[in-house]
């Protein structure tokens, strides 16, 4: 049995006691998984808007009272226009419809 | 279960797996593979943010060349190869010393200093380790590589050859050159101890 070189002992000692730097955590993250979300989470938004439009209209009895009288001139107002540009109000409301669902939709399909 | 199959293998049903689309396969193959990849790179390029760049770039190779692993030699291996190439053309590009220049004759310089086992007879261990340390950061990088890969990695001359894509007889040239060198390092700091 050939006995090992004592310098090649002693080169092993040091390559393996040699201070690299650690590798970067990146290298691995460019390549994990995003975590995953629940697939409805693109309706979180339109649920805190529904939900601060009815908390909002709730809340206006206990003195939100002028902000409540202000905020139904200015409806009111929009709504009395709103015949003349009814086919523009529609067109808009259609088209931000469409965006949301197909937004939604890309969403749901990537996951 | 996957620790039962030989390692050859494993590699292959990886492979199969991340080629198919699994991305958590080829996670794997990053997660394992990452340490000896960032080591290869930051021994050729000794710049962190180069060996990072290098590290991305392989690992891209991989994912597009994939489909071209046959599972002769083991992932590890197949990756080891890419990374070289990757870092060595990195490497030249900024005009890295890569090589020990071929008229290299240490037995002139062993000539008054000592032999090998006399310095190590001379000094403390942990003195030689530091001056190997020194020494290394000193090297070329194709001989750094070669020597890490064999001293600390623990791959075979003909695993180095088939890595760097070279003949076994041009891996040991350069292991013996390295070590040469090293071994110059300490007798140096043998010389250094007898003057004072």
């Amino acid at each position: 049995m050939s006995t090992p070189d004592p310098f090649d002992r002693l080169l092993q000692q040091a390559f393996k006691s040699q201070n690299l730097p650690p590798v970067p955590a990146r290298i691995l993250a460019t390549w994990q998984m995003p975590a995953k979300s629940n697939s409805w989470l693109w309706l979180l938004p339109g649920l805190v808007f529904s939900l601060g439009l009815v908390l909002g209209v709730a809340l206006a009895p206990l003195g939100l009272g002028a902000a409540m009288a202000s905020l139904q001139g200015v409806l009111s107002e929009v709504w009395e226009q709103l015949p003349k540009n009814a086919l523009y109000w529609l067109s808009a409301l259609c088209l931000a419809l469409i965006v949301l669902v197909v937004d939604g939709l890309t969403r749901v399909w990537r996951r | 279960m996957d620790s039962a199959k030989p390692d050859w293998q494993r590699d292959h049903a990886l492979a199969q797996r991340a080629l198919g689309g699994d991305a958590r396969a080829f996670a794997e193959i990053v997660q394992t593979n990452q340490k000896s990849v960032w080591f290869m790179a930051w021994r050729m390029l000794q710049h962190r943010q180069e060996a990072e760049d290098c590290c991305q770039e392989v690992f891209l190779r991989v994912h597009k060349s994939l489909a071209q692993f046959r599972g002769d030699s083991s992932l590890s291996t197949w990756i080891g190869r890419v990374a070289f190439s990757v870092a060595l053309r990195m490497a030249q590009k900024r005009k890295l010393r890569l090589d020990i220049p071929s008229d290299f004759e240490p037995e002139l310089a062993f000539e008054h200093i000592g032999s090998g086992e006399d310095v190590q007879a001379a000094h403390s261990e942990q003195a030689q380790i530091e001056t190997l340390h020194a020494a290394i950061e000193q090297l070329p990088s194709l001989p750094r590589t070669v020597l890490g890969l064999h001293y600390r990695d623990g791959f075979s001359v003909a695993e180095i050859a088939v890595q760097l894509d070279c003949p076994e007889g041009t891996v040991k040239s350069h292991l013996n050159r390295g070590r040469s060198r090293l071994k110059i390092a300490l007798a140096h700091l043998e010389a250094s101890h007898v003057h004072a």
